[in-house]
């Protein structure tokens, strides 16, 4: 019988190996392959226009270090997309607090819902260019006709140096947020009901029902959003690519940006991939411990 | 015996009559298309990419394309692409070594790039084949001396075949010029007395028009290319690609950056800092402009009856240069990829794109054909919105175009994004323009550049 039992096991164990071979034969080919092969450009001086490349070994890696515009561009990077994402969350959560409210009917609340998802579900460079034209622009966006006819001073993204990061950012947390209040939602509306009865019963204020019940029972959910929410505002790209050209000067210039001009407008194909290479290691770092946190317990 | 020999007769005639048929057809075949074969390579599949501008609508259009289709018994397949999108892909296919593309469009700006690595196939030898090319047919003697030579590399290879010569003219509003009795400005001082003059005017609300606008957004392929197409004409040197030298931070070069940004910032509409040509182009269409510098090439958008408000109204002129100053020709050209399969398939198709009755053709259509006889052709008149356009053009290919800029160098772009970055930052209010020029400098030194103060040869 335990015979039978053991081959069995190792059936299933084979099988399983064999259904999630493809899926890791493709995350090969596709990540780790084009990672080395990152890796090993960026040992070298390899110039598109002034072929063949030489090995440099890391002199890519410490002018990269010592180069104001590359600390600069990952400052700024790192800042925003922290700044961006805490405030996408708490934006976020309160907007799912209340629509998984059961005092807000659910036809109501799918409506709500599926209206603040549509920016979200728009392709981000049609979404920029509407940001940039017809909202920011000051003579072709109604933000500021509105301003104007308020007798409001005019917006305007390229005057002065934090016109820029504050358009972006404002643009980036009405777009993506709705990502966030949607995984939050569904949280918040799996915590049974019965348990906010009784902490009502209790005399529970709302503030101790969010910060008592709510935040920690989906702790890790909020980890898991934070998580992916960040890294996605770490490699922001279309958005400042289209709304400001990661200008004025390198105002709004991430790492994004900054290593798309490296690789395909002065075509310093090496260089890029130091620059692309240190962010992965830097971004690692930086969410390795909210993994731990989204750890179910 | 009578029938018979009647029979005879007509028999004849009828033959006589197919071969001069035959005869007449071939020679017309010959007068137009050269004495070349052009089904030598029938059957062959060429590949090209190309920008939209002069294809699918203006210039080599499906149709266009058929014809060269029968004519060759080729298939030829354009993929369009931006121009930022064709540098790239350009780029990455001649790296690969993969020779994807026979074909391709060059812009002038990209010649060095491709030809210092290798990657463009040299034409004379094509040009020299007999069973190629039909020399006394195709004319290169049809082209001004500065618009062929700028298909020749600085390693003395013909590496394109020219289909546009491009400059920058000014376009100005003729009836506001008109109704406030204003000249055309004929050069830098002109130009900015005139524009403090519609100011002026806009400002007690006597037009709507904002005086003058050009591109600040940073980029090689818009600010930056702007700044240094100024300079020619402005003729202040901003950097010598070749000996890696910056003379940024010399009296002319920081009086020049304080006129080009100061011209935007009094001048445009609000927010036109991060306008791109696309954003120019559609305000100027909405009336919001009275002058511009922008590309000859464009005048079609412009003066689109159906979606400008200023369609017709829009007179044209050389853009105002300084004593000695030019303006850096522009041109599109076809090449070869020196790895394509199908080389003398595509010198082919080269020919055909950039040969006479093609071009005198297309002309009327984009209007800035490389090739001197299409300015006169009747029909190509007729299409042109003014001859005062077509006189302007005449006039720069001759005596107003550069056609060696020291713009167009394999080492253009870091420094131009650098200093267009640097005079966003200017027109935003975030530096002054001493700051920004001695910022710039400092950048270019760290990629390689010496001030011209610490020069020495």
């Amino acid at each position: 019988m335990s015979g039978s039992t053991s081959s069995w096991f190792k059936q299933e164990k084979r099988f399983l190996y064999l259904t999630i071979f493809p899926t890791v034969i493709i995350i090969v080919v596709v990540g780790l392959i084009p990672l080395i092969y990152m890796f090993v450009l960026s040992l070298s001086d390899f110039n598109l226009i002034k072929p063949p490349a030489r090995f440099v070994g890391f002199f890519n890696y410490l002018h990269l270090l010592s180069n104001t515009r590359y600390i600069r561009a990952l400052t700024f990077t790192i800042v925003f997309a922290f700044a961006a994402t805490i405030l996408e969350l708490i934006y976020g959560f309160f907007v799912a607090y209340l629509l998984a409210d059961k005092e807000v009917s659910n036809s109501y609340s799918s409506v709500m819902r599926t209206l603040i998802l549509l920016p979200f579900i728009v392709a981000p460079v049609v979404i920029s260019y509407v940001f940039k034209t017809l909202i920011y622009d000051p003579t072709f966006g109604y933000l500021n006709y509105f301003l104007r006819v308020l007798h409001l001073p005019a917006f305007d993204v390229y005057q002065g140096s934090m016109s820029a990061p504050i358009g972006i950012f404002v643009m980036e947390v009405i777009l993506r947020t709705p990502f966030i209040m949607i995984i939050l939602y569904a949280g918040i509306s799996s915590i049974s009901p019965s348990i906010f009865d009784a902490a009502q019963i209790d005399g529970a204020s709302w503030f101790k029902q969010i910060s008592e019940i709510i935040i920690p029972v989906i702790r890790p959910i909020i980890a898991v959003a934070f998580v992916f929410r960040f890294m996605d505002v770490l490699k922001m790209f279309d958005e400042i690519y289209v709304v400001t050209h990661g200008g004025p000067g390198y105002v709004t210039e991430n790492l994004s940006i900054f290593v798309v001009k490296h690789a395909f407008e002065y075509f310093r194909m090496g260089y890029a991939a130091a620059a692309a290479f240190i962010f992965l290691v830097l971004v690692m770092l930086l969410i390795s411990p909210f993994l731990k946190m989204a750890k179910f317990e | 015996m009578k029938n018979v020999m009647r029979s005879a007769v007509v028999g004849k005639l009828i033959i006589c009559i197919l071969l001069a048929t035959l005869i007449t057809a071939t020679g017309a075949y010959a007068a137009d298309w050269g004495n070349i074969d052009w089904q030598q390579f029938a059957g062959t599949k060429l590949k090209a990419i190309n920008i939209p501008m002069v294809v699918s609508d203006y210039g080599y259009t499906q149709e266009r394309l058929r014809d060269f289709e029968k004519l060759t018994g080729m298939k030829i397949d354009i993929e369009l692409v931006s121009t930022d999108a064709l540098r790239q892909k350009l780029l990455v296919d001649f790296a690969a070594g993969r020779g994807e593309y026979d074909v391709s469009s060059v812009g002038f700006a990209s010649r060095e790039e491709y030809s210092i690595a290798g990657y463009l196939e040299p034409l004379q030898k094509y040009l020299d084949n007999s069973k190629l090319t039909d020399l006394s047919w195709y004319n290169l003697d049809d082209y001004t001396k500065p618009v062929f030579s700028s298909g020749i590399s600085s390693k003395a290879e013909l590496v394109f075949i020219p289909y546009t010569a491009e400059y920058f003219l000014l376009w100005y509003r003729k009836d506001i010029f008109e109704n406030l009795g204003l000249g055309v400005p004929l050069d830098i001082i002109e130009l900015r007395k005139t524009a403090e003059k519609l100011d002026r005017v806009r400002k007690e609300g006597r037009i709507t028009a904002y005086a003058y606008i050009d591109r600040v957004m940073p980029g090689p392929g818009e600010a930056g290319w702007s700044i240094f197409c100024h300079a020619n004409r402005y003729n202040v040197e901003l950097v010598d690609f070749e000996n890696m030298i910056s003379y940024l931070t010399t009296p002319l070069a920081v009086e020049y950056f304080d006129y080009y940004t100061s011209m935007s910032k009094k001048y445009g509409p609000p927010g036109s800092a991060n306008w791109g040509w696309g954003d120019i182009g559609v305000a100027y269409k909405q009336g919001m402009l009275a002058m511009a510098t922008a590309g000859n090439a464009s005048y079609r958008y412009i003066e689109d009856e159906e979606t400008s408000t200023v369609a017709g109204k829009i007179g044209y002129a050389p853009p105002p240069m300084n004593p000695g100053g030019k303006d850096p020709l522009w041109i599109w050209g076809w090449g070869i990829n020196a790895v394509s399969k199908a080389k003398e398939a595509a010198w082919l198709f080269i020919e055909w794109a950039t040969s006479p009755p093609l071009v005198k053709e297309m002309g009327p259509d984009y209007g800035c054909p490389a090739r001197k006889s299409a300015y006169y052709d009747p029909l190509y008149l007729k299409a042109m919105p003014s001859q005062e356009f077509i006189n302007s053009q005449l006039w720069m290919m001759e005596f107003g175009v550069n056609s060696n800029p020291s713009v167009i160098h394999a080492g253009y772009s870091e420094p131009a994004d650098i200093i267009s970055k640097e005079m966003s930052m200017v027109v935003a209010g975030i530096k002054d323009v001493e700051q920004a020029a001695e910022d710039a400098e400092k950048a270019l030194v760290k990629i390689g550049y010496t001030p011209f103060q610490s020069y020495i040869p």
